[in-house]
């Protein structure tokens, strides 16, 4: 199962971790933030740098959007999950497969958008730095793909700063978030399929 | 998600690698002597150096498509290569020297196959590397320059096109097994990079990579860092 969850809880664990859980904590309605994901492993000279957008609404609203390099698009809403890749200039859905794979880990986000979040089946939560959330994999079987994940708060109630997810000693993504906006109203079409 | 299509993707990358090409046979090379059939000859395609080559890699097979962030960095003759998903996650990793076996540093299922690294690598170095052989230079019966690279059993050609860009044909004998063509090629520190390289395998393996370039950089040897 976790190999099957391994895609989605890549693209989705920032957001979800996080803001579902400040989102019940501090009944914040939304966040918007842009965000560039950094990745870095030992066999790079140089990282590999990926900006996108992401639209949170509580409670299980999300669209989570890479710009660059490639345009891709992940939606959640009402339960129901969709991707899609932007090819030969318009968009184009991921199979049927991966929304069903997708559909799993909705039920683990759930959770966490209930504000169940020291309640993980997945992960040990270490909530005992101030504005640091450590996250460790329970199985073994994730531990060898994603050994922790960090996530940095920021100075505001909702707004992360950073999360970075490690893959044991060879590499580790970064996600740093900017402009965030919260509680603006979000048209519903954000939520829909382009 | 993409994992059925990437286990085809794996599947046709290892078949490939012995497969049965698309019944194209190699083409009579009328032979010229001196240097090469261009200023700059088939050696401009070929990148020398350390350098960092970043694609977006779009493959289809009959079972469907997908898209993966792939990378290579080269030095010398030092080849590093890892696949990554959209969403940062590492799918695979392999560093080779030469020609000799890939040391796989990560590789995730279904990446894990015995044959897989060796299948990239191999696809990697044509793409990539100064064919090894015996070098003849000539043109096709249409006047195309061609460089002829022969390594019994292995022939590859590289054929130069007018707009600066170029071909790679593979052939087991007389038979085709992979064609990759470059386009919108431009010159980078002497070397030919293409914005967009289509690598085509034939039947019964066929299936095809559609590679977006990202970045090609001249890089230092330096490695990244932990945070």
């Amino acid at each position: 199962m976790y190999r099957l969850l391994l895609f989605t809880v890549f693209a989705l664990l920032p957001v979800a971790l996080l803001y579902g859980p400040i989102a019940a904590e501090t009944g914040i309605r939304s966040v918007q933030a842009e965000f560039t994901q950094e990745k870095q492993m030992k066999i790079l000279s140089r990282p590999l740098l990926s900006r996108g957008t992401f639209v949170f609404q509580a409670p299980q609203s999300l669209r989570w959007e890479y710009h660059t390099p490639l345009r891709s698009i992940m939606l959640l809403h009402n339960g129901r999950m969709a991707k899609m890749v932007e090819r030969n200039g318009r968009f184009e859905k991921e199979s049927r497969d991966g929304i069903s794979s997708m559909q799993i880990i909705l039920e683990e986000i759930s959770s966490w958008l209930d504000g169940r979040f020291t309640d993980n089946p997945m992960f040990i939560v270490d909530t005992s730095k101030e504005r640091t959330v450590l996250l460790t994999p329970k199985e073994p079987g994730l531990q060898a793909v994603i050994s922790r994940i960090e996530l940095q708060r920021g100075e505001q109630a909702g707004v992360i700063d950073s999360v970075t997810i490690f893959e044991g000693a060879d590499g580790w993504t970064k996600l740093t978030f900017s402009n965030t906006l919260l509680n603006e109203e979000i048209p519903a079409k954000v939520f829909q399929e382009p | 998600m993409i994992y059925r299509y990437i286990f085809c993707l794996v599947t046709v990358l290892l078949l490939g690698s012995c497969a049965s090409p698309d019944r194209k046979t190699m083409p009579q090379l009328l032979t010229m002597a001196g240097e090469n059939p261009r200023p700059g000859g088939c050696a401009k395609i070929f990148p020398t150096g350390h350098w960092q080559f970043s694609h977006v890699i779009a493959f289809a097979m009959a079972g469907g498509s997908g898209t993966a962030v792939g990378v290579l960095v080269l030095n010398g003759e030092e080849t590093r290569c890892a696949l990554v998903s959209v969403e940062g996650l590492t799918l695979f990793a392999a560093q080779a020297t030469g020609s000799s076996a890939p040391e796989v540093t990560r590789a995730l299922p279904p990446f894990d196959k015995p044959d897989f690294a060796e299948g990239l690598m191999r696809d990697i170095r044509t793409i990539f590397l100064y064919p090894r052989g015996n070098a003849e230079y000539g043109q096709l019966a249409d006047g195309t320059p061609v460089c002829r690279y022969t390594d019994l059993p292995a022939v590859t050609d590289v054929l130069l096109e007018e707009n600066g860009c170029w071909s790679i044909a593979t052939y087991s004998g007389q038979t085709r097994t992979r064609l990759i063509r470059a386009r919108s090629c431009r010159m980078i520190d002497s070397t030919a990079v293409a914005e967009e390289l289509e690598l085509v395998a034939a039947e019964p393996a066929g299936y095809t990579l559609n590679l977006q370039l990202i970045s090609a950089e001249h890089v230092p040897a330096t490695k990244g860092d932990l945070p």
